[in-house]
């Protein structure tokens, strides 16, 4: 993106628009609001006036008559000296903390498996038809032909790398009647190098798995590999970016 | 038992702040004294922050893509202005973190979050999340492996609470799915957490009466010019640019605000979580605990109160306020007493024109008194301060009073020879016509005033109070017949009782030949 | 005003009422006190009495002139620093009157006390308070 017409689009309708807009605010509303009434502003000089003058005046009798030895700020070349070096040191600690100690976050010998995914379970009963009886016990506008249960099934999934498991964990649906989706958010460091990547999903009761994706992949340095799942869309997805040699 | 474990913790802190505060004295002088302007200083780099920010962002591109390059451009190609800019935007806020714990220390060491400050104490907690969230989002903004860490981190943290209906995180899972909309999410929360911050540090003063929000001027120059040598020296930079397919190996992070994101790998996000929101619950109830005893507020006595409103211009709470009478004497108004936010300081006795010690029919009353050390017991005192002079000093030796405050140095140790002590809440409670009363006939050879250090009075006003009041500047007046020479003025810190004590030594020399002068011209 | 053994007393006038209750109020207790003072002076000299009188007459007028200097600077009168300054200056007068008092010299101050006190104060009624009772707004 064209950076120098970025800036112009912004600042050209500010430079016109601003003082307008300024204007119009002021005339109409602000003036009233900060405009102070004469007398106060005449009271408030001469309350500044009459607090520098007895700071001045304080300085002056220091050390003597009931003036106790009060000091105005240091403004002598040798204080504004150790008040550089104050700074200095101050400086040097914002600086310094401000992007050090380094912090070494994941293993560059390592890549990442981030395991995300929602998928919701299928419904526990199937819907069934009410029969008449049952219908007329209901009130007139509660009678629906049909009959569904909202609950599902939890969603069990087994994530395994190079047949060793590395998750095996069941996820409850969400929400206070059970009927929304399971997910799962997770992430697993593995070593780089050639792996196979096996991944089974199983979203109702019976024996099995209704969604098995196996993969191989090579794994390089800080490679982000995402795993998520779309069941319209056949099952599980394994992203594998692609990293230039450089980055690797 | 709580509240000697409280002591036992305030008390180091408070020692170590005394000590930097006397020392920073010397180069800064007690007016630019920046451990004295610690709250002052936290908004003024709050400004620098908001108008350097405004700058970078008018340059900021708000696109996923376009963010990276057009904070790289600026901060190279525009390094003069842009990249400056830039530098003194990060370390700008990372100054106003150091000042805010800094102050929220040193209030906590010296007692000053209880009883009637409890307001600005618990106002003052939700700041310490404000100014982070501030810092976090903005750093998310740069977009490059840094921002991608903590956005990731900050957004699984958040995941743990379950309250978004799906994972946030997920929005950082592979490169495409981060998209611009989510990103503006993110620009948006820059902009509207700092400002939610600035109305939050308007609430945290709005009940501090004459509360200063800018610093002196000197030190306001001297921190400006700090900041900007060192956006000069040492530029801010940027990591390489975010990958979502990438994780970042080697990070440099802001631990200014970024300490607790290392913590979140060790530890889980439900440790955080724990810590954090009970740390903030503990520092949010900790004004009740332990229960404070208070000293109880003065009560006004109408038969002595004509409504002058002394005590209402004097006092720094504002917890006196002036209302129509009810008593059915012939004055406008009343002294009313608001005992939610008084501290019994006494400032408000000492500035009371009935507050006068000279003896009446029956016992000394004032229009407004503390029940905790009423005018007729400080009457008591000082003229116990005298007696005891009477009995003590060798030959020729001045008798003086020294008269301290609670707060500053400990005055009692210096009783004995000569010298009696008197000390009060606020040494703003002393009405100037005690010393009226004590350098007239022979009751005392001098007075010598003291409190705590020059610019930090514990109850805010009282230094300056009795100041004006001395030089005659505000009611009640010293009066023009009391002899200057013989009244002496110190102030000093609690751990300056050397000074203190050297001061006092010198006084009563002078004293002595003062007296022998005098003698010698009577003769 | 006739013997100048006995100090006379002040009488109310219609002259010294201000108009505003409070100050009238304050004025009338000011001179009952002094008046009993005045008696006192003539019956009972000598004694912890006086001094006592005087310190309750000296706190009354601390305070009613505290009121009076607050209602002139609310009403923004210019002639404010000349009257305090005034003030000052009688409460200073009052403070060395009680000095000699409590140190004994009581027959330096007798014949002259009373009259002081009773010819300040009327002095001060008729120049500074007519001023400013009498024109509220401006400094002439």
């Amino acid at each position: 993106m064209d950076t120098s017409a970025n800036v112009y689009f912004f600042i050209v309708p500010v430079v016109v628009f601003g003082p307008l807009f300024l204007w119009i605010f002021y005339t109409f509303g602000i003036k009233e609001l900060i405009k102070i009434p004469e007398e106060m502003r005449r009271k408030r000089r001469r309350d500044v006036q009459a607090a520098a003058d007895f700071q001045a005046e304080r300085l002056r009798k220091r050390g003597t008559e009931a003036v106790g030895l009060v000091r105005g700020p240091n403004t002598t070349a040798f204080g504004f000296f150790m008040q550089g070096l104050t700074f200095l040191w101050f400086a040097t600690l914002i600086g310094f903390f401000a992007s050090s100690p380094p912090y070494l976050y994941a293993d560059p010998g390592a890549g990442l498996i981030k395991l995300s995914l929602s998928h919701a379970g299928q419904r526990r009963l199937s819907c069934s038809k009410k029969s008449a009886a049952e219908l007329a016990k209901l009130e007139p506008n509660m009678r629906a032909r049909q009959s569904c249960p909202r609950e599902r099934w939890p969603v069990y999934i087994e994530l395994e790398l190079d047949n060793h498991k590395l998750f095996a964990r069941s996820a409850k649906p969400a929400g206070l009647s059970r009927d929304g989706p399971s997910s799962f958010y997770q992430k697993f460091s593995v070593a780089t190098g050639k792996h196979r990547l096996t991944l089974r999903l199983r979203d109702t009761d019976t024996s099995g798995f209704g969604f098995v994706t196996t993969r191989d992949l090579e794994i390089l340095s800080g490679q982000v590999i995402a795993v998520q799942f779309n069941a319209a869309k056949g099952g599980f997805r394994v992203s594998v970016p692609t990293l230039n040699e450089e980055q690797s | 038992m709580t509240l000697i474990m409280l002591n036992a913790i305030q008390y180091p802190i408070r020692r170590l702040f005394e000590g930097l505060e006397v020392g920073f004295d010397g180069p800064f002088g007690p007016v630019w004294n920046p451990l004295r302007q610690l709250g002052t200083l936290a908004f003024f780099f709050f400004w620098v922050a908001a108008v350097s920010g405004i700058y970078v962002f008018i340059f900021f591109d708000t696109s996923v893509s376009g963010a990276y390059p057009s904070i790289e451009q600026l901060t190279h190609q525009q390094w003069f202005a842009g990249g400056i800019m830039r530098s003194l935007h990060r370390y700008s806020s990372d100054a106003m973190v150091i000042c805010m714990g800094l102050h929220g220390l040193r209030e906590f060491s010296r007692d000053r979050y209880r009883g009637a400050r409890w307001f600005t104490w618990f106002t003052g907690i939700p700041l310490i999340w404000l100014l982070l969230i501030s810092g976090i989002s903005g750093y998310w903004l740069v977009w490059d492996e840094l921002a991608q860490y903590v956005a990731i981190n900050s957004m699984e943290w958040l995941d743990w609470l379950g309250i978004f209906g799906h994972s946030v995180a997920e929005n950082f899972l592979t490169r495409g799915s981060l998209d611009d909309r989510f990103f503006s999410l993110l620009v948006f929360m820059h902009i509207f957490a700092p400002l939610f911050l600035l109305f939050a540090m308007w609430i945290h003063i709005l009940r501090v009466n004459r509360a200063k929000s800018n610093p002196p001027r000197g030190l306001a120059i001297g921190s400006f010019i700090m900041l900007l040598a060192l956006s000069i020296a040492y530029p801010a930079v940027s990591h390489p640019p975010a990958d979502l397919g990438r994780v970042p190996s080697t990070l440099y992070p802001d631990w200014f605000f970024m300490a607790l994101y290392p913590l979140f790998d060790a530890a889980g996000a439900g440790t955080l979580w724990a810590l954090v929101m009970g740390g903030s619950l503990l520092l949010c109830v900790l004004p009740w605990l332990p229960p404070l005893r208070r000293n109880p507020a003065p009560e006004v006595y109408l038969e002595q109160c004509n409504g002058c409103t002394r005590c209402f211009e004097d006092c720094p709470y504002s917890a006196i306020t002036m209302q129509p009478r009810t008593d059915g004497r012939p004055f406008e108004q009343e002294a009313v007493v608001n005992s939610d936010l008084c501290t019994a300081c006494g400032i408000c006795v000492g500035a009371c024109p009935m507050s006068t010690p000279f003896r009446r029919e029956g016992e000394l009353q004032t229009g407004i008194d503390l029940p905790s050390l009423s005018l007729n017991t400080l009457y008591k005192k000082i003229n116990q301060g005298i007696e005891l002079t009477k009995n003590t000093p060798p030959e020729g030796q001045a008798r003086l009073l020294l008269i301290g405050c609670d707060h500053g140095t400990d005055v009692n140790g210096f009783a004995g020879s000569g010298v009696g002590t008197v000390s009060l809440p606020c040494i703003g409670m002393l009405p100037p016509s005690f010393l009226d009363y004590l350098l007239s006939g022979d009751r005392m050879d001098g007075v010598m005033l003291t409190g705590c250090a020059q610019c930090d009075c514990h109850h805010r006003l009282g230094i300056e109070w009795t100041e004006q009041r001395l030089a005659g500047m505000r009611d009640p007046y010293l009066r023009k017949r009391v002899p200057r020479n013989r009244l002496h003025v110190h102030w000093a810190a609690a751990n300056q009782g050397s000074a203190l004590g050297h001061q006092l030594k010198t006084f009563q020399n002078r004293l002595q030949d003062l007296a022998a002068t005098d003698s010698r011209e009577a003769k | 005003m006739n013997d100048p053994q006995e100090p006379a007393h002040i009488q109310w006038r219609k002259a010294f009422e201000t108009g505003d209750p409070a100050i009238d109020h304050e004025h009338r207790e000011m001179i009952s006190r002094i008046n009993g003072f005045l008696i006192s002076l003539n019956t009972e000299p000598e004694t912890d009495l006086l001094v006592h009188q005087l310190g309750d007459i000296y706190a009354l007028i601390t305070a009613h002139f505290a009121l009076e200097e607050k209602h002139m600077r609310d009403q923004g009168y210019k002639a404010y620093a000349v009257h305090k300054q005034d003030h000052e200056k009688l409460l200073d007068d009052l403070r060395d009157l009680m000095d000699d008092l409590e140190q004994a010299a009581f027959t330096k101050i007798r014949e002259t006390i009373g009259h002081r006190i009773s010819h300040w104060f009327i002095h001060h009624f008729s120049t500074h308070d007519a001023r400013w009772h009498c024109r509220p707004m401006d400094g002439q």
